[in-house]
């Protein structure tokens, strides 16, 4: 089980439900103060940022112990060698890690994490490498180091990508069963997503998980995401040209199209009703994210006019939209409000809004000596993920 | 990210808080207001408004943009210029209207809706002035104008109207009007560091940059923007100096004496406003150009052959160990009440 010591992880636990309590005003000063010293934590986790350094430093150290053992040990490289250094090394970032975490107390501080990819990555590249698996195989083999990983040391990306590889074992075992198969290969997927998401939201609140928070948190995102890629028109048909198409029938339709065209447009709406209806975050922001999903999709199939017509079309909704929505929530209603709640990442908040602004909005290129038209470009996506 | 999305989702747990209660913790009082709280809980929706203003913005001022480009000489173009107009006085109109009175310190906001109609207003108005070079050539081929009139548009709806995003957006309009480019994305990959104009016109910006910053917080003018203007201004006065130390070896020194100076001073900076983000900023990019030097001297100096290699590897190890000894240290120093 957790690496981390139970105890510690659960009164941070406390520490945290607490904090949140006395933020929104429940509880007072003197209590909060009170449940803070009967709940101790010694768990060192830094700050975001420092965090951040940490991790790269201490991949820094890694890539560079590697670079001077290899340049020791290879002189004539042979396979067997550069498995066996790869597994080694692995196995060294482990022990680092389990020292870290049960000598210096670290919890998720970027030392612990970076340790943890470094680890798992040479040990998936040393088998790989010496088996030669693919497919099904490295898709079991990923499944079962990251589904260990995520249960010793919690990080929510080893749970995405056991979780990921989870399913890909299913979709490599259904393709090699023959066409039938294959036709249900969505459905199957969308079933073990579902099911996965009703798992996860039913044993969200137990005691016993309060080291997972983060992961289950992430997980439930993860799983409605999938979902809707499993049932998602585009996807299913890129993926079953790529992956099975036959040279001489180049087919323009897929089995059930009429059934993946319902689920591309209802499912994000299911979302946004179940998310307003129960004032669940998850839900209405995911449902949010793929509404864009379902006109990317449709526009991909269907051209309905040109794409700047489309496009100043679908800002003038969007704006008009948030206006009345501004105007409606004026006064806090139905338990929603337009109102920034949370005050305390608002200013870091606000300052990411600005440079995403920047990012996107400044049109103007230096020694262009042409007037650029054009309200700036689509590349500053980029930035928004980066906090 | 992870945290920050993870912060959003935290959610009272009521059975906890119940059993806090149960072990005398927590008052009844407390307990009940916790209850009926989460019962009654509101959902802010702000940031998904902020999110789908954005996107429509975007959407909207590419939207147009490009059709005025395709049908500059039509007579289609003329209605789309009426219609990029009247969006613009909309947008305007609104935030004169719902605009809370000037001062020199903070002014919020007195919606979501507000900030993005005041950004959609600054950047038709900028489709328009662009029109307008295009079409009648006002400016000439004084380019520098046709940046530099923007330039001013924004800074004064900046200070006007409060709006942080704008600043932004001012800010690489100056820059670009002295002709380096700083959009986040964009500073390491057009901009030219082997040119002597860039490096230094980058430095002196740099410093101007900062400077604004200094005086806006100790006069008290808008010192929230001091912020952006010293994130700007680090970036490139750090990004320049490093580019210099990179072409000049003759007088690399020099240029590595002025990046501790940097450093110092930000240091400093990041010490006095408990900043963990200036802090790490500040300790990489003087982390990059140490290492630098001391890679430069190791290959230049020694005649070891094959020891280099293993002396680079070492020289890694040991000092990226230390500086993160360094940071555990100061972060413990920091602790607690730190801003961003």
């Amino acid at each position: 089980m957790l690496a981390y010591n139970k105890t510690a992880l659960y009164n941070l636990f406390v520490r945290n439900q607490t904090s949140e309590a006395y933020e929104k005003g429940a509880v007072t000063q003197e209590e909060y103060a009170a449940v803070f010293l009967k709940y101790p934590s010694q768990l060192y986790t830094p700050n975001f940022f420092i965090g951040i350094a940490l991790f790269l430093l201490t991949l820094i150290i890694v890539i560079f112990s590697i670079g001077i053992l290899a340049l020791m040990l290879l002189g004539n490289g042979s396979d067997s060698m550069i498995t066996g250094l790869a597994i080694f090394f692995s196995a060294i970032c482990f022990i680092g890690l389990e020292v870290f975490i049960k000598q210096r107390n670290h919890y998720h501080s970027g030392v612990d994490t970076a340790l943890l990819c470094g680890a798992v990555i040479l040990l998936i590249s040393g088998i790989e490498y010496a088996t030669k698996a693919a497919g099904l195989q490295l898709s079991i083999i990923i499944f079962i180091i990251s589904l260990a990983c995520t249960i010793r040391y919690g990080f929510s990306f080893m749970g995405v990508i056991s979780f990921l590889s989870f399913l890909s074992i299913f979709f490599f075992l259904l393709s090699d069963l023959g066409i039938g198969a294959r036709a249900i290969i969505p459905f199957v997927l969308m079933a073990i997503s579902l099911f996965f998401y009703f798992l996860l939201k039913t044993n969200k609140n137990k005691d016993q998980l309060a080291g997972y928070t983060d992961s289950i948190n992430i997980l439930e995102i993860t799983s409605l995401i999938t979902l809707y890629a499993a049932g998602n028109f585009y996807i299913v048909k890129q993926m079953g040209d790529i992956m099975f198409s036959q040279p001489d029938s180049a087919s323009s339709t897929i089995p059930f199209a009429f059934l993946f065209w319902i689920f591309t447009i209802v499912i994000p709406l299911v979302y946004l009703f179940f998310g307003i209806k129960n004032k669940d975050a998850i839900l209405l922001r995911v449902g949010l994210l793929l509404i864009a999903a379902i006109i990317f999709t449709i526009r991909y199939y269907h051209t309905l006019m040109p794409v700047e017509a489309a496009m100043t079309l679908g800002g003038i909704i969007m704006v008009l939209v948030a206006w009345a929505i501004t105007r409606y929530l004026h006064v806090p209603k139905n338990g929603f409000t337009s109102v920034e709640t949370d005050k305390k990442t608002a200013p870091g908040k606000a300052q990411i809004e600005a440079l995403l602004l920047a990012q996107t909005f400044s049109q103007t290129h230096v020694q262009n000596s042409d007037t650029k038209f054009g309200g700036g470009d689509f590349g500053g996506g980029g930035a928004s993920g980066d906090f | 990210m992870l945290t920050f999305i993870c912060t959003i989702l935290v959610q009272m747990n009521v059975s906890l808080l119940e059993k806090m209660q149960q072990e005398g913790l927590i008052s009844i009082d407390s307990f009940d207001k916790a209850k009926e709280l989460e019962k009654n809980k509101l959902l802010s929706v702000h940031w998904e408004l902020k999110t789908v203003l954005y996107l429509g913005i975007t959407l909207l001022a590419t939207g147009l943009g490009i059709l005025v480009y395709k049908n500059i000489d039509t007579i289609g173009h003329q209605f789309v210029l009426v219609f990029i107009a009247i969006i613009c006085i909309a947008c305007f109109y609104y935030c004169f209207k719902h605009k809370l009175p000037f001062s020199a310190k903070r002014v919020l906001s007195p919606n979501v809706f507000f900030d993005y109609a005041l950004l959609l207003g600054c950047l038709t108005l900028l489709i328009f002035i662009a029109y307008i070079q295009f079409e009648y050539n006002v400016f000439g081929s004084r380019y520098g104008l046709a940046t530099f009139i923007p330039m001013l548009v924004l800074f004064f709806t900046t200070y006007y109207f409060d709006h942080l995003g704008i600043l932004s957006l001012a800010i690489t309009n100056l820059a670009a009007w002295l002709g380096i480019t700083v959009t986040p994305l964009q500073l390491l990959k057009e901009n030219d560091f082997n040119s002597n104009t860039i490096i230094i016109t980058g430095i002196l910006l740099g410093i101007l940059l900062n400077t604004i910053a200094f005086f806006s917080e100790k006069k008290d003018i808008k010192k929230h923007f001091a912020f952006t203007y010293l994130n700007f201004g680090m970036h490139i006065l750090f990004v320049s100096t490093l580019a210099a130390m990179f072409n000049y070896d003759n007088i690399l020194i020099l240029f590595f004496l002025l990046l501790l100076v940097i450093a110092f001073y930000f240091y400093k900076k990041a010490v006095g406003d408990k900043s963990f983000y200036i802090l790490l900023i500040c300790s990489l990019y003087t982390y990059v150009g140490l290492s630098y030097v001391i890679v430069h001297l190791l290959f230049n100096v020694s005649s070891v052959g094959e020891g280099i290699f293993y002396l680079t590897g070492f020289y890694f190890i040991f000092s990226a160990a230390m500086l993160g000894i360094f940071l555990m240290n100061t972060n413990k120093k920091f602790k607690s009440d730190a801003g961003i």
